[in-house]
Parts: structure tokens; sequence; C-alpha cells
């Protein structure tokens, strides 16, 4: 097989391949992000709550 | 949306699992042209050189047709439409383009009346591979003879009718309807979910063996599988200076990729409004890259090579990826050891890269009758079935006549540049660029870059314009004129123009029936 084949051979199987990882990390990353999402979610109206309850402990204390 | 729309958005089906969606969107792709055309386009076109234009038609008109139709489809999915009249009523509020989306239905009917069959000969070789069906029969000429008997083109030993043909026929098609009637997700992603994965073992036992096969002639040294690889790969910059390789490159994206069928925007319809379509597009897009410039360019060609030498693979090539895939491999199997399990695998995969494609060709006209005319899911899938077991009927008993051909030029070449025009052109100017681009964003789970903005607005249409009038340049006009057609074929090219003419105009009636019940059920608001 001559040099060239095989640089283009090679090149075409990378740069695929890498497309490949890239769009399978990707996935994987969207995958976490989802099944994070319910905790974010979670941990989003624990932060709305207490603050909730901060604003209204704060006119009692002004009294 | 009004009330009854979303109240009508749960009868729909919905994808179960994003690897599923992935699996039956490439499985779509995945076809027969993957393992034999783009072999045989790249061996003609430049070898590796071939790869430059390849790749820059894969990004300026692969990539953005995928967003595109998945784009639309999802769009469609949300107003409870699955094909293109409802799709492109949607998306344009006139009262005329829903008849243009007829083709997004007819189209891939049409393609699925020829393609079954073709996919019938790759079930009916597995199994002559396994039980050694091709024994005695030991050279290119005698193996076209086999394949021309088994079509009935004429008796031969080994067949003396067609009814084998016929039988495999009916069998693929009973198949493909017994899948469709199982509806999207315990059809169609069951079937790609098993499929796909036997389909890329199989090719990978195969890939390997290739690899292993070194010279198997020592009296022939330079027939090797190196050589073989060589001819595929060995860059010939001088033929970028030539038009048609860029033509060939661009057809070959358009084909593997599946793009311009309609079967991609009924897929995508079964997606949730704020599914990723960015990174599944791009991943079954890539998906079906692999399969095809990795594996497909893997096998058929080095292999060949390997055993008939450069001349005659060359010979093989230019003579089209039918005599590669069904003349030339069943003789090369023969020689090899446990060759006609290698055989079965090497058949049975096509068979799978077909039904996996085949079912997706229907899917729009089965949508079609479930979503505009409200028919159940089983009855649909039989009507289709009806449709393509008739159809495809007339091509098993015309095929010498050249009806697979003429039907092939208008609804699998010209009809799909031509549709991939029309769909771009109201995605990115009537539809809107803006509104165009917020759908392929919406809830992309990658950031799409803008340049594709810039890409799909104008490059990609212009492309497509090119692509479409070198064609009808090319050939279209001589097959419009039946120049070169023997006379005892021209009645048979009339009645295959006269089935598109009938499906269009069948196609037509039902959009207007549709749209008169959706009027009446106050759907259209």
């Amino acid at each position: 097989m001559t040099t060239s084949g095989i640089i283009f051979m090679v090149s075409a199987w990378i740069l695929i391949i890498g497309l490949g990882i890239f769009c399978i990390i990707e996935l994987f990353r969207a995958q976490e992000d989802e099944e994070k999402a319910p905790e974010i979610e979670k941990e989003k109206e624990i932060i709305a709550s207490l603050e909730q309850a901060a604003e209204e402990k704060q006119p009692h204390s002004e009294d | 949306m009004d009330k009854k729309e979303i109240k009508h958005h749960h009868t729909r089906e919905f994808w179960s699992t994003r690897i599923g969606l992935i699996l039956a969107m490439a499985g779509n792709a995945v076809g027969l042209g993957n393992f034999l055309r783009f072999p045989v386009k790249a061996a003609q076109n430049g070898g590796g050189a071939f790869m430059i234009p390849y790749f820059i038609a894969f990004l300026l008109l692969g990539i953005p047709l995928i967003w595109i139709e998945w784009s639309m489809g999802r769009f469609g999915g949300r107003y409870q439409h699955g094909t293109t009249p409802g799709i492109f009523y949607r998306m344009w509020h006139n009262r005329f383009i829903k008849y243009v989306g007829v083709l997004g239905i007819v189209m891939p009917i049409l393609i699925c009346i020829y393609y079954n069959y073709i996919e019938s000969w790759t079930l009916s070789y597995s199994i002559f591979s396994l039980f050694n069906k091709f024994q005695g029969v030991e050279t290119r000429e005698a193996m076209g003879s086999f394949l021309s008997s088994y079509q009935g083109k004429f008796p031969s030993t080994h067949f003396s009718s067609i009814w084998t043909a016929y039988i495999f026929f009916i069998i693929t098609i009973i198949i493909n309807v017994h899948i469709l009637r199982k509806g999207v997700v315990k059809g169609i992603e069951t079937c790609a979910k098993f499929a796909l994965p036997i389909l890329f073992f199989f090719a990978i036992v195969l890939v390997v063996r290739v690899f292993t096969l070194g010279t198997p002639d020592p009296a022939f040294p330079e027939r090797s599988v190196w050589s073989g690889f060589n001819f595929l790969w060995n860059p010939d910059f001088s033929r970028l200076k030539d038009s048609s390789c860029w033509i060939a490159a661009a057809g070959q994206i358009f084909f593997t990729l599946s793009i311009g069928f309609g079967a991609i925007q009924t897929y995508a319809s079964y997606l949730r409004e704020k599914d990723d379509i960015a990174l599944s597009g791009l991943s079954s897009g890539t998906l079906n890259e692999f399969t095809e410039v990795i594996i497909g360019g893997s096998i058929a060609i080095p292999v060949a090579v390997a055993f008939f030498g450069v001349s005659e693979t060359q010979a093989i090539a230019s003579s089209g990826s039918f005599d590669l895939g069904f003349q030339a491999m069943p003789l090369i199997f023969q020689k090899l050891y446990l060759g006609n399990i290698f055989g079965f695998l090497w058949f049975f995969l096509l068979f799978l890269a077909g039904i996996t494609s085949s079912i997706a060709l229907s899917q729009p006209a089965v949508a079609f009758l479930q979503d505009e005319l409200k028919i159940p899911l089983r009855k649909a899938a039989n009507c289709v079935g009806a449709v393509l077991f008739i159809g495809g009927s007339m091509v098993v008993f015309f095929l010498k006549y050249g009806f697979l051909d003429e039907l092939d030029f208008w609804a699998g070449t010209i009809g799909l540049v031509a549709f991939a025009f029309i769909e771009t052109i109201m995605f990115a100017w009537i539809f809107g660029m803006e509104r165009g681009w917020h759908e392929i964003n919406l809830g992309a789970d990658i950031k799409v870059h803008k340049i594709f903005y810039y890409i799909i607005k104008y490059v990609t249409p212009l492309f497509l314009l090119i692509l479409l009038v070198a064609w009808f340049c090319q050939s279209g006009i001589d097959v419009l004129l039946m120049k070169n057609v023997p006379a005892e074929n021209v009645p048979y090219l009339w009645l295959a123009r006269f089935l598109i003419i009938a499906l269009v105009m069948v196609g037509f009636v039902l959009i207007k029936v549709a749209w008169k019940l959706h009027k009446a059920a106050g759907r259209l608001e």
C-alpha cells in the first residue's frame, strides 16, 4: 500500500472515529445532566424555600 | 396548540429510549449502499482523493440536511403530523403546500417498492450461501447467469422460473409489514435495537477475516488485501478537477444518509417537544459514516482485489455495485474455509441493513394514514403492505424490461434531490431561518456553530440546485425521452411512469380527504 493511500485511509478513519468519540462523550454528558436534573431541581426548590423563609422572618426581626 | 391538539398529542407514540432512536435513524441510513455503492464509487472516482469532496459534501449537505429534516419532523410531531403534507402546512399556512408534501410519502413508497425486491435477494442469497447452493458456479459469468435466472430473465439448471425469487419477495414483504404493524416502539425501535448490533457484529467478523486473508494465492503475490486497500485509497488527485467526481461524492452522501426521502421527518416526529436533535442527528449520521467508510470500505473491494486482482476488480467495479455484491462476493466465499458461513454473514448483514431501511421507507405512508386519516395502525400497515406487494410484483415480473431502473431514476435519484431542495427552501426561506435555527437548537445537547446558520441558508440549497441540474443534464433528458431504450421495454417504462403518477394522484385525493376531516373536527386552527 502506498504512503499516500495509508495517509488518506488513516485520516478518514481518524476523522470519523474522532467525530464518533465526540458524540459518545456528549451523549454521556447529556445523560448525566438528565440524571442530575431532578437533584438540581430539588436543590433549587430547597434554596427557594429557604429564601422564602428568610424573607418571612426578616419583618419579624425588625419588629 | 389548541386543546384538541394537545389531547391528540398523547395518542401518538414517542421513542422509548435515545439509543433506540439513534439506532433506528442509523438503521434508516445504513443500507446496501454502505457496503456496495460506497466502495465502488470511491474506487471509480479517485480513491483516497474521493474522500475530499465526500467529506466536504458531508459537512455542507449531509449534516445540514440531517438537522433540517430532524427539526421539521419534531416540529410536525408537535401538531400531530408525521409526514410532509402536514409538516409543510404547519410551516407555511398555504392551501397548496400540503400537496407538494405528497412527495414525502409517495417517493419513499416508490423506492420501497423496488428496494424490497433487492432486499429479498440478500435474504435468499444468505440461505443459498448457508446451504452451498452456489456450488459448481465458478466464474463471474456463471454467477451472473445464476442471478439472471433467479430473477426470471431466463431459465437455467439452477432456477426454472421466477417463483423462488417471488416467494422470497413475499417473505420480505411479510416481515416488513409484521414490524410495521407493531408500531414505533415495539416494532421499529425493537427491530433496530436487535438488527444494528447483529449487523455490526457480523460486519466486524467479516472485517477481521478480510484483514487476516493476506495473500490468498501465493501464485499471485500482487493479489493481496493490502493491494485492495491501496486500490481503494490511493489518491488520484487529477480526478478532483473532474466535476463528475464532486457530483458522485455529493450523490453518495445524499444516498447514504437517506436524506430527501421523507423518512427522517417521520421518525423525528415521534420525538418529544424538547428532545435534543442536534446531537442525536449528528450521532446517527456519524454511525452511518462509520459503517460506510470504515466497515463498508474494508470488505468488498479489498477482498475482491485479493482474489481477482486489480484489473478484474476494476472491471467489476465499473459494471456496478450489484455485480460486486451478487456476482463477485459469492465466488470469493466459495474459496474460503467456512465460506458458506461467511457468505451467510455477508448476505444476512445486507438483509439487516436493507430491512431497517425498508421499514423506514414504509413508515411515512403508515404515519400518514394514522395521523391524517385516523386509520388504526394495523389497518394502515396492511394497506401499505398491499401497495408494496402490488407495486413490487410489477418490479419482480417486469425487471428485465427496465421497470426498476425507471422507478429508481425518477423516485430514487432526481426525486430525492428535488424534494431535498424544496424542503431546504421551505425551512430556510419560507419557515424562516430564525425560526429554523431556534428549532435546531431547542433542547440541544450540543451548541451548533453559527456557521451552520449560513450554510443551511445559502450553501446547502445552492449545492442541491447544482446537483439537481447536473444530474438532470447528465442523464435526465435521455431518460425522459427514453433514448437508447429497446422498443419492447417502452410500454413497461410507461407503466412505471403511470405508477408514479397514479400514486401521486392517490396521494392528492387522500390529502384532500384528510384536510376535510381535519376541518370538520376543528383540528386546523
